[in-house]
């Protein structure tokens, strides 16, 4: 009887579960998988901050033909999760991409690496240096049509010094007042003297005061609101964000209607979305999918200047790489040119010194160490005719290229004048932490920012900030004081120049390379230009169908 | 089963949860301070020892350790490090994506797995039957991670059916539920094939047979339910399996469950929300052999738990 009512049961339920399958493989035959080019997929265009999943198990709805235009969807994968949209609690420049969507900053650094009014008009210092009076936009309101005005930027500013867990700790560190002159005109005032300022507040996206207040921080995650050419749609976490176009934005109508910021952490699966056209834009492009894409007429890979490669040398502690001649040695003995050639495929520029060749003050003749012998004759000089043993250590820090492959170079190079470097990975997180207690020798990292304010002088080898690995303040510090204060534009060239030079000279690092970041283009389908010089990829360059 | 016998089973439970929970503490606390993750590049001595400290990282591990099992009982898990916010609700919040996936990939495996194994046991020498073995073996031997990528490259790039990764609608299902189910359906096919095998050697089979009892009922009505007893009990490690292989799942496909979580959060010790979903993950884990275990006494009243 059990038995019976047992396999009646089990019968019925297989018989369902089969019938289930049956229905699912039939309604996805009946939804067009990956959209041809000029086909989106039908967007959730309801805005809501709910980041509730949606049931999977709902029938999707068969398309109906609309004689209407369908909605121009881009779809760009990222390779991190969104973490926070509140702009001033990320730095996560996944965020940032986002953002830059749907909020504004004062200014922007645009493509020919210039800074550009956005919600500012216009803006001037004072003689001090210490003021700068910025002229604000007018008859721009936010997407819930609030007004922005010198209010709001008053008001973004006291957010970013006083949100919990602010992200804009440059900001905090150098303002010293915000004063609202009128409506549409505000003054900023700095502790010191700050020539990169501007590059400061680039990504202090403006935020609307009645909106923030009443949500607070956690409700404006959820749902941000700002200026920007797309106003938030969605955000399902982990999966996407999507934002569509807002019609009335200052700068014109944006040419696309919807864009979605898809999640895709694994670097395969991203080319393959590029590849199977699910994906417009891809960011992170490995380095063994180049070609691969290349080779597809319909697709590209566009690159920008990344991040700087540099081989750390402790100066700290009693070791070999104290003497100066000795980090020199190091450094004619790599041939970072060849490296980047070879290794990396011509996919980083070698560099002689801690700027890249967009920075203020970079000199195209200071020359690139590369001399076996000249590193042989410094290391009998400092009293390693024999050379000596060294721990260096490498991780994969912010999706450096080949990192692995490189140290092997640089090993084999080093080897060849006598020095024996040993490999020791790490794991990202020890990486920092062995970082932070000052353990390393002789470690790779890479240092990404903006190249215009080239501020990891100041952050990597002034003793006043983290003094990091190297002692020789007395020459080094007031050489980056001069470069971080000078007003003039002329003069902090130069002041660049006069730092970078001693900085070749007194080698704290191997010099290395800046490295190429490869973004994926369907081109057969977008029409889009990175913007080469700043973080925010998307400020001051266009975003529109190819077939216009 | 016994009243008696189910608490001391719930017993068991909490303390392989408590022991889960106090092995991730230590194995995340000791492989790095992660600071340097958390604050930006710009961040002074003053200011890394100022989180350290606000975060309490800065006391010994065994005060740390005392004082986050104490916010745990309470029921507080803490707030996660990247995402603000609680990390239990984080958690929860990504759930329903892991167990959509693993439970249609469970489905999956037993609809395929004991048929397939039936049929292989019934009839060795057919050449069906030695193609499910092949598949069987492959399905066991072949990394999950391989096969994600390879069903990607030949469904999604070269014949655009099905979608790379993402949640979405059922399509988006499909690739990563086999590849998830593939490992234990496999080893459900063996374990069926083998328990058939040996239940079809005994007395009483002989003897049905010899009554003149339909070859169909000697299968399913006499073979069947002895054969499932190993197959029930490796469904309960399946289980768990699948939910440890919905981590690389997950990651290959793009799926916003709990295991990428996991993965994103081990990768930038965000502590609490790996505490929170080891611990959830643990907890289903022995909930399912514990349902294991009830069934056995269902399908095999012989079975008594003194």
């Amino acid at each position: 009887m059990y038995r019976r009512i047992l396999n009646r049961t089990l019968t019925s339920s297989l018989i369902l579960i089969m019938v289930a399958v049956l229905l699912a493989a039939c309604g996805q035959a009946a939804t067009p998988a990956p959209a041809p080019a000029t086909e989106a997929p039908a967007p959730a265009v309801e805005p809501t901050a709910v980041p509730v999943a949606e049931e999977t198990e709902a029938p999707e709805e068969p398309p109906t033909p609309v004689p209407v235009e369908e909605p121009f969807e881009v779809v760009m994968g990222i390779a991190a999760n969104t973490g926070q949209l509140h702009p001033n609690l990320t730095s996560l420049t996944t965020d940032w991409i986002v953002l830059e969507q749907i909020m504004d900053p004062l200014i922007i650094l645009g493509p020919d690496g210039t800074f550009q009014p956005w919600l500012a008009t216009g803006w001037e210092v004072s003689g001090d240096g210490l003021t700068w009076t910025f002229k604000l936009r007018e008859g721009v309101t936010f997407h819930n049509g609030e007004p922005f005005n010198a209010e709001a930027v008053k008001f973004t500013f006291d957010d970013a010094l006083s949100v919990e867990g602010s992200s804009q700790t440059t900001v905090i560190n150098e303002l010293a007042a915000v004063n609202v002159i009128d409506d549409y005109t505000v003054e900023t005032v700095t502790a010191r003297t700050n020539p990169i300022w501007l590059s400061q507040i680039a990504h202090l996206f403006m935020m609307p005061p009645a909106y923030t207040q009443e949500v607070g921080p956690e409700g404006f995650n959820e749902a941000p609101v700002g200026t920007g050419a797309f106003k938030f749609v969605e955000w399902v976490k982990d999966d996407h964000v999507t934002v569509e176009k807002n019609p009335d934005w200052w700068n014109g109508e944006p040419q696309v209607d919807l864009i979605t910021f898809r999640t895709i952490p694994e670097a395969s699966g991203r080319v393959a979305s590029l590849l199977a056209g699910e994906a417009d834009i891809i960011e992170v492009v490995p380095f063994d999918s180049i070609q691969q894409i290349e080779d597809r007429e319909d697709l590209t890979v566009l690159d920008r200047g990344g991040a700087i490669a540099y081989i750390g040398l402790d100066t700290l502690k009693d070791v070999p790489t104290q003497d100066r001649r000795v980090r020199q040695a190091m450094n004619y003995a790599v041939d970072a040119e060849s490296i980047a050639e070879f290794v990396l495929s011509g996919r980083a520029q070698a560099v002689p010194g801690g700027l890249w060749p967009v920075s203020p003050g970079w000199d195209p003749d200071l020359p690139i160490y590369n001399d076996k012998d000249k590193a042989r004759e410094l290391l009998a000089e400092a009293g390693y005719p024999d050379g000596f043993e060294i721990e260096f250590s490498i991780g994969q820090v912010q999706g450096m290229l080949q990192v692995k492959e490189v140290a092997q170079a640089v090993q084999a190079q080093l080897a060849e004048v006598g020095i024996t470097a040993n490999i020791v990975e790490l794991e990202t997180a020890a990486m920092f932490e062995a970082y932070a207690n000052k353990e390393f020798e002789m470690y790779f990292f890479p240092w990404r920012s903006n190249p215009e304010a080239a501020r990891h002088f100041n952050t990597l080898l002034h003793s006043t900030t983290r003094g990091y690995y190297y002692a020789n303040p007395e020459e080094m510090d007031p050489l980056i004081d001069d470069f971080m204060t000078e007003m003039d534009t002329e003069q902090r060239y130069e002041a660049g120049r006069v730092l970078n030079e001693f900085v070749h000279e007194d080698a704290p690092w191997i010099f290395m390379y800046v490295e190429q970041e490869a973004f994926g283009v369907n081109t057969g389908r977008v029409k889009w230009d990175i913007n080469p010089a700043a973080v925010d990829m998307f400020f001051g360059t266009e975003l529109s169908p190819a077939s216009n | 089963m016994n009243a008696r016998m189910a608490l001391i089973r719930l017993v068991q439970g909490v303390i392989t949860a408590f022991l889960v929970f106090t092995v991730v503490f230590f194995i995340m606390r000791l492989s790095g301070d992660p600071t340097m993750l958390f604050l930006p590049p710009e961040a002074t001595q003053e200011d890394m020892d100022r989180f350290r400290h606000e975060m309490g990282w800065d006391r010994p591990l065994v005060v740390q350790y005392v004082r986050y099992l104490g916010d745990v009982v309470r029921g507080d898990f803490g707030d996660s490090l990247t995402y603000g916010g609680s990390a239990l609700e984080i958690v929860l919040e990504r759930l329903p994506a892991t167990l959509e996936l693993t439970a249609l990939a469970f489905i999956l495996t037993m609809i395929i797995a004991i048929p397939a194994g039936l049929i292989a046991a019934v009839k060795p020498n057919a050449i069906l039957s030695q193609m499910v073995m092949i598949l069987a073996l492959v399905g066991q031997a072949m990394p999950g991670f391989w096969l994600g990528v390879m069903m990607i490259l030949l469904f999604s790039v070269a014949l655009g059916v099905l979608p790379t990764g993402g949640r979405g609608g059922v399509a988006n299902l499909v690739m990563p539920a086999v590849v998830l189910g593939s490992w234990g359906a496999a080893k459900i096919t063996r374990l069926t094939r083998a328990g058939m095998f040996e239940v079809l050697g005994d007395d009483y089979i002989r003897t049905a047979r010899g009554k003149g009892v339909p070859e169909r009922v000697v299968l399913f009505g006499h073979a069947l339910k002895n054969a499932l007893l190993p197959v029930l009990s490796a469904l309960g490690l399946t289980v768990g399996a699948m939910l440890g292989g919905a981590i690389i799942t997950e990651t290959v496909f793009a799926w916003p469950g709990v295991g990428r979580l996991i993965v994103q959060s081990v990768l930038k010790r965000d502590f609490p929300v790996v505490q929170v979903a080891t611990i959830l993950l643990s907890a289903i884990f022995v909930v399912s052999n514990l349902t294991v275990d009830v069934l056995y006494t269902v399908v095999d009243p012989r079975i008594r738990y003194d």
